[in-house]
Parts: C-alpha cells; structure tokens; sequence
C-alpha cells in the first residue's frame, strides 16, 4: 500500500512536466507524422494512409539538391560559429579578468538580442545592397570600381546572417565550460612548461568539449529549420528545406510539407545523436 | 646544489602589500616550512618562487642566478597545488608524463620515466584510472608525482595537507619527508599548521603580516621565540608581562603552587589528555595562562576549579620577547 502511495505521488510530482511535454512535443510529432501519410488533391486533402508524399519527395531530384544545399549551410555556418564563439569566449573568459568588464562585454552581445531576429536581418539589407553602405565605401576607398554584386542575395549573405545570428549561441555555453575550469590547471600546465597554444589544446580545448557540443546543437538544429533568414537574405534565390515546408503550406499542401518535416527531423535527431556520441554533455546540464 | 634565496622580495596588489622586503637564505636540500596566519603571505612568496605571480620588487634566486624573471618551467622549481591541479581529462599515467610530452621525450621513454615515477610515489596499479576516480590521498600522489617528473631541484608544495582528513594527514605528512631525504632536493612547504611544520622540517619561518617574524629550526624556534606573535601563534607558550618586560614560559615549564609564587591566580578550567593534564588559570587582570603538567604530577595532589594557586616558572626558562 505503501509502495503504491508512492508510486501514485512520483507519478503525480512528474506530471506537469509529463503534461507539458506531451502537449508540445510528442502530440505535434504525432500528429505531424500522421498527416504526413494522408492524401491530397489541388484543393483537398484526406486522411489516408498512403505513402505518395514520401515517394515524391524522396525520388525528387531537387529534394537532394536542396536537402544538400540545408546541410552545406549548416556545416559552414557552424564551423564559422565554432570559430568566432569560442575566440570570443576565451577572450571573454581568460583575457578578462574583472567581473565588471566581463559583464560589460556580455551585455554587448546579448542586448542586440532584445530586437526580433528579423529586424536585425533586414538590416543587413541596406549595409549589403548594390547601393548599400558596404559598396558606397569600398568604391570611394578605391578598392572596387562598381559594387560588388555578392555581397548581397547571395550564399554570402545568408551566412553572414546566419552567423550574426547565432554566434552567441556558440559563445554562452562555451564561456559557461570555460569558466568552470580551475585556474590552476591553466598554471599546472605552465608549471610543466607548456606554451599558450599547448595549454589551449591540451588543456583548454578538451575541457570545453561539452560546451562547445551544446552550442553546435543549437547552431546545427536552429540553421537546419530556418526558412526565413534564407529566404530574406537570399532575395528568394536559395532554397532549403525550411524553405520546401514553407512553400508546401502556403499552398495548403500539408501532407506533403509534413512529410518534408518528418525527413528534416529524422535527419536533425540522427545528426545530434552522433555528436552526443562524442561527448557526454550530461554533467554539464 | 638547489640553494634558495631571497633577497628584498615584495609583492604588492595595487597599493596592497602582501609580501613586505623579506630576505632570506634557505637550507640548501633541506625540508622547510612557511608558516602563518592565512593572509600573512606566505603563498604569494611560494607563488613567486615559483614564478606563477610576479615579483614586485627584489630577486629570488636559485644557485647564484637571478631566475625572478624567468617562466616556471625554466626556473628549476616544481609546484604542487593546494588542490592538487590534476587535469581531469587525463588519465593518472598522462597528467604524469604531461610536461614529459610538452618537452617532447620520446613515447617509450615517457612511458617509462611515468612508470618508474609512479613506482616511487605508490600508485603503479593506478595509471589508467581518472583522478576522479582516485582517493584523495591518491590524487595527491599523483600530483606530487607529476611535480617531481620534471626533476626540479626544488619542489613547492602549496598547503597540500589541508585537504586531506586528520588520519590521512599524519600518514602522508611522514611519506613526504620520506620522499624528501631520498631525493635529497629541497622541499618548500606552505602551511598554516604548526603541528605539520613541527614535524616536518628542519627550517621553520615563521610569516606574519607579509613580513618574517623569526626563522631557524623547529627546536630553536620552540625554545626560544623571539616575538609575541611567534610565541602565540606556535601554541604551548605562555605570554607574560613580567617587570617591565614581555616574556614568554612554556606551558610545560609554567608550574602551579598553592603557596608563594611570582604571581596569584585562580583556576577556571582542566583538561585531560592522557599523558598531560592542561590547566588553565586567570589572573586578576584577566590574563590566561595553561600549565601543562604530567599526568603523575596532577594527581598526586589534584588542583580543583576555582582554586587560588601562584604561577612559579625558573628564570632560565623565560624567554624575554622583542617588542615589535
């Protein structure tokens, strides 16, 4: 009886977590991958259990060409966050040692985060355009004849957005790792003579790896679903598959843009699974 | 040779002093202790011989050479640090071989250098393990094990007892002096407790308020402290203000008589410690006193509290005091 009480009350202490989890996650998954196998006409859908959209979506030629084009985007993009987010919070972390500037410095990199994202990416757009601010300059410096073309509704573009974007996402838990390192570690190893560079290989480097591979989920999972940075910075030029769900509910076709969901999340959920592989990032939550 | 001095070393921290003109020539091969009141200054001095914070003003210097400007690595000096430092992402057998590694010894002859280090400090059995997965006497080992690697000529040990529990304590305290005389290098010891710097070296200093207030050997030191501060901080000693002058008598040596003495006091407390009983006394101006008598001696005729006794004490043994 006993036993059962407590079984009712751990039950009972684990439900509103239970309730909001189910209510989010698992009831949209769940419904998202039934309406993936219903059927659809022009102007109607019906359940079913049918699996034309997965055969249409996976014989496409220009699903590859754009499932390919989502994953080069998240590579690079993270492989340029890794870089700048863990410059910027070895810095933060190591090189400033009052409190006072380290808040400083972290404030300036999160208020720009109080403006929506779309805000901040749009303005890119008059800093990058033909006539922009960009080209304005590098023409009256000399550097260039007539404005550079790329810079704007290009690849480069989105990543430059992209990277604006989600840097900080790579820099926070990295700084977070980074801080929890004992200082005398750092001194231990120069005790053993180790340059700088062998400290932040050796020392450094291995010792963030659960931060690092918390910011890269982020990075990965937050450039693998967007639609719109790509679709506002690349003048509607460059597809992804955000970009392929998107188009498929503006035209009421959502089976199939459930479909395309069910794809991009099985390909997101692989992805993270091999690089928790790597780390255990549980005693850093 | 790993003879160590100092000579007019300062640290400050803004216009905090730390460490205040100290001078001070150490036992070349010798165990010694730094010890003091948290605070007094005795890591920064450990921390600038070791060259992990910079000497302010003055040199510190190792054989005749000048190495306050040098990096920690070049000096000749290993560190262990108070809480032990080991990286935790490396196993037991590489955090050892670590600066082996840096200074690009070979893979074999690292593996065994690293061996034979462990063999020496114990812990052969445990060179795969993470220092998580180590004991703290073992993470000890292996920290002292990592230090001595780099064939210092002196080692610096910051606190490196306090971690430990009470019983593990005195155990490693001994294995420590062991190492010590058979490498024959000298130890520098940071510590707060007099009981360690007691047993351990053979060159106590004594730090207060950034600056040394005595140094010589453990028995010199005991028998014959030079400042108030010394004569309380080392413990057993009584401080007496005795015709114009400050003196101090070891509890030991502080007897007790129910008749005729240098001075009347009453008796507020008694402890027993098995082989000693300690009492304490006050005198009518507030002052406490412990005279610490065999066991044999207080129970022939036993004292009782609130008792009226005399403080006795021979001339011999009253040390008369600097006044600072």
């Amino acid at each position: 009886m006993a036993v059962l009480q407590k079984n009712i009350s751990s039950i009972l202490l684990a439900s509103p977590v239970i309730l909001v989890l189910s209510a989010f996650i698992i009831v949209p998954i769940i419904l998202i991958t039934a309406v993936s196998f219903w059927g659809s006409t022009e102007f109607s859908i019906y359940p079913a259990f049918l699996f034309d959209n997965y055969e249409f979506l996976l014989t496409s030629d220009v699903t590859y060409r754009v499932f390919f084009r989502t994953l080069y985007f998240a590579v690079l993009v993270w492989a340029i966050t890794l870089v700048l987010g863990f410059t910027v919070a070895y810095y933060l972390a190591f090189f400033v040692h009052s409190l006072t500037w380290q808040i400083i410095c972290f404030l300036l990199c999160t208020i720009p985060f109080w403006t929506s994202n779309i805000i901040r990416m749009i303005s890119w757009i008059p800093f990058l355009g033909r006539n922009g601010l960009a080209n304005q300059s590098l023409i009256e410096m000399g550097i260039v004849d007539e404005p550079v073309e790329w810079l704007l509704y290009s690849e480069f573009s989105v990543c430059l957005a992209f990277v604006h974007l989600y840097t900080l996402f790579m820099v926070v838990p990295i700084f977070n790792t980074m801080m929890r390192i004992d200082k005398s570690l750092i001194e231990a190893a120069r005790d053993a003579g180790a340059s700088s560079t062998q400290i932040l290989v050796n020392v450094i480097i291995p010792l963030c790896k659960p931060g690092i591979m918390i910011g890269s989920i982020f990075v990965v999972a937050l450039v693998m679903g967007d639609f719109i940075t790509v679709r506002f910075m690349s003048g509607s030029q460059i597809a992804n598959m955000g970009r392929l769900i998107s188009n498929d509910i503006s035209l009421l076709q959502y089976p199939s843009a459930c479909a395309t969901a069910v794809v991009l999340l099985a390909t997101v959920v692989i992805m993270i699974s091999i690089m928790l592989r790597f780390v255990d990032i549980r005693k850093e939550l | 040779m790993s003879q160590l001095e100092l000579v007019g070393v300062s640290k400050f921290y803004g216009t905090a002093v730390a460490v205040d003109n100290i001078s001070i020539k150490f036992n070349d091969k010798g165990y010694i202790c730094l010890l003091g009141p948290s605070g007094c200054g005795k890591t920064s001095t450990l921390r600038m011989v070791a060259g992990h914070e910079e000497v302010s003003e003055g040199a510190v210097v190792l054989d005749g050479r000048d190495i306050s400007k040098l990096p920690p690595a070049q000096r000749g000096t290993a560190m262990m640090f108070q809480n032990y430092a080991l990286f935790p992402h490396m196993t037991v057998e590489k955090n050892v071989a670590f600066s082996l590694k840096i200074k690009g010894v070979s893979a074999s002859e690292q593996k065994e250098r690293v061996q034979k280090m462990l063999g020496t400090v114990g812990l052969s059995q445990y060179s795969e393990r993470l220092p998580s997965q180590l004991s703290g006497g073992q993470q000890q080992r292996a920290a002292l094990a990592r230090a001595l690697i780099t064939d210092p000529q002196i080692l610096l040990l910051d606190e490196p007892l306090s971690a430990l529990d009470p019983f593990l304590r005195v155990k490693m305290r001994a294995e420590l002096k062991r190492l010590q005389s058979e490498l024959g290098i000298t130890f520098l010891h940071v510590t707060h407790s007099q009981d360690e710097a007691m047993a351990l070296s053979d060159q106590i200093v004594v730090m207060n308020d950034a600056k040394i207030q005595q140094s010589g050997s453990p028995r010199d030191i005991y028998n014959n402290p030079e400042t108030e501060f010394v004569a309380k901080f080392l413990g057993g000693h009584n401080v007496i203000q005795w015709k114009e002058t400050l003196i101090s008598v070891r509890s030991d040596l502080f007897g007790l008589k129910r008749s005729k003495g240098n001075f009347k006091c009453e008796v507020n407390a008694i402890e027993y410690f098995g082989d000693n009983v300690t009492v304490s006394v006050e005198d009518d101006a507030g002052g406490e006193y412990l005279a610490k008598m065999p066991e044999a001696t207080f129970f022939d005729k036993p004292f009782s509290i609130g008792e009226t006794v005399f403080a006795v004490w021979n001339d011999i043994d009253a040390k008369t005091l600097k006044t600072q």
